[in-house]
């Protein structure tokens, strides 16, 4: 069975103003979906990355070290704020795992990987 | 593993509450921006990393950091001592099960009594306990309250300057400070349940989350050895009465059911008979308040097996003896209703008549369809229709217009 990455992109800043319910909502809806998937034997695991920003590095000059910036994150629509990996045997079978992900919410994204093992 | 989902809302008052009291803050904003920090990394960590296995003391390890950098970056002494800020984790830990059981703790009372401070208008009392205890957003509260963010805003701004100005830490009060704070805390609770009860703006008929939470703070009053009142426990009868009936209240679409219409075996039994106890308890009263009548009138209509069997003497009775109290246009045009039925259709008309003139926008239309009901009562159809007509107009939410509409197709 092969792996598949999935990038959640989202808009950062649409948690800014959520009460204490919503955001209790949001954490129990993943909650109950990665434990479906966990029980199935489906996930494999999840990484939040931090929303803080990050930095791009890029070749400097010669004999230079790398150009390293701020990534523009933060202002951002499109971050990628976290991943899943879980297990499927094909493009379709990850789609329907997915398909029911509580980040498919507004203008969110998911955009699904094969991970190339071999 | 599965761990048990923690109710961020009633967790926020808890945390809010242990902030302000380890922290010997006067004004809470700081304490509510640490928490609403707090929860809203775990909402964002959370579902990807996964729950902590002690969420409620994640929550504070991370809301009491962001509050001493705040506290630090505004240059002010960070007052707490360590002995009683790691007694206040470690409640926080021993509470987690009072979270999930919905229990209020010392703190959230503290916090209650600080919102309702007398010098603050009944409106923004319940706005910043709205905030501050229940962690309701700006948009949650402004639906309730009947207008729109901004204003809430800009009242809870003025709200906070005035609690700023204290330096006084936030405690419960007690002595000779308790009774009027505890007037206003009722009054305040039971304005909560009313929004949530009598069809806020909007589209919805009603807010059940805004009841439950005024039914929480009622209940939690009556129980605390400090704050418990006969009065306070007549409120929580009456919010657990009126409460029982909200699913029946409206239909599977949100539409306002009639009276008639309910089915009064779907009535929650539990919440009833949780209102009677309350009712009993309230009984060690040496006079008669506003919350025992208007308490002692919900148990007459929870109690009734059927609306035809409703005991309408006694409520239009009680309602004689509210007047007294409570003068109020609303409190006429009840007693006019159960007068009308306890005595008859003209008698009603007549009390309604010389109250036409005084009722508020917000209750003319109540006004009109009470006048419509007994009209056709009286086999007066053509006027009941044109009042029922008047009343449609008049009404100020789309809920009551459908529910009035309907009343009228009911007329033929």
């Amino acid at each position: 069975m092969d792996a598949y990455l999935l990038l959640l992109r989202e808009d950062p800043s649409q948690y800014a103003t959520l009460s204490p319910a919503q955001m209790g909502e949001i954490v129990e809806r993943y909650r109950a979906w990665s434990e479906k998937l966990a029980a199935q034997g489906r996930l494999v695991g999840g990484q939040k990355l931090a929303d803080e920003g990050g930095k791009r590095l890029r070749a400097g000059a010669a004999g230079a070290g790398p150009i390293v910036t701020d990534g523009p994150y933060i202002e951002s629509k499109d971050v990628i704020g976290g991943t899943f990996i879980v297990r499927a045997a094909s493009y379709d079978e990850a789609i329907a795992l997915v398909a029911d992900c509580p980040h498919l919410a507004g203008d969110n994204v998911i955009e699904l990987r094969r991970i190339e093992i071999e | 593993m599965s761990v048990a989902a923690l109710d961020f809302r009633a967790a926020w008052g808890r945390l809010v509450g242990v902030l302000v009291r380890t922290h010997r803050l006067a004004d809470p904003a700081l304490a509510e921006d640490a928490v609403q920090h707090a929860m809203l990394q775990a909402t964002r960590l959370w579902p990807v990393a996964g729950t902590p296995a002690q969420p409620l003391a994640w929550l504070t390890t991370v809301a009491r950091n962001h509050l001493r950098d705040a506290l630090r970056a505004r240059a002010q002494e960070v007052q707490f001592d360590d002995a009683s800020d790691e007694a206040g984790a470690a409640g926080v830990i021993e509470a987690a099960d009072a979270v999930a059981a919905g229990e209020l703790g010392d703190d959230e009372l503290a916090l209650i009594f600080a919102c309702c401070d007398p010098a603050l208008p009944v409106a923004s009392q319940v706005a910043l306990a709205l905030k501050t205890v229940c962690g309701l957003s700006l948009r949650e509260i402004a639906a309730g309250l009947l207008c729109d963010e901004a204003a809430v805003a800009q009242r809870l701004a003025r709200a906070r300057r005035v609690l700023a100005a204290r330096s006084a830490p936030v405690r419960l009060p007690a002595g000779a400070e308790l009774p009027p704070r505890r007037d206003a805390v009722l009054l305040a609770i039971h304005l909560l349940f009313n929004e949530g009860y009598a069809a806020s703006g909007g589209q919805t008929a009603q807010r059940p989350d805004l009841c439950r939470e005024a039914i929480r703070l009622a209940r939690a009053l009556a129980a605390h050895p400090i704050t418990a009142h006969a009065e306070a426990d007549a409120l929580a009868a009456l919010l657990l009465l009126q409460g029982a009936w909200l699913g029946e209240r409206v239909d599977a679409d949100g539409h306002w059911r009639l009276l008639d219409e309910h089915d009064r075996a779907q009535w929650d039994a539990t919440m009833i008979a949780a209102g009677l106890a309350h009712l009993q308890r309230a009984q060690r009263a040496q006079a008669l308040s506003i919350w025992h009548l208007r308490a002692g009138i919900a148990a007459e209509h929870a109690t009734a097996p059927t609306l035809a069997h409703t005991c309408w003497a006694a409520i239009a009775a009680a309602y004689d003896a509210l007047l007294a109290l409570d003068p109020a246009p609303a409190t006429r045009l009840s007693r006019a209703v159960a007068h009308g039925f306890a005595q008859g259709p003209a008698a009603g008309l007549a009390q309604l008549a010389s109250l036409h003139e005084v009722l508020p926008a917000g209750l003319r239309a109540h006004g009109l369809a009470a006048q419509a009901e007994m009209l056709a009562r009286l086999g007066r159809r053509a006027e009941a229709v044109d009042a029922l007509d008047r009343a449609i107009a008049q009404a100020t939410t789309p809920a009551a217009q459908r529910l009035l509409t309907r009343k009228r197709a009911r007329l033929g």
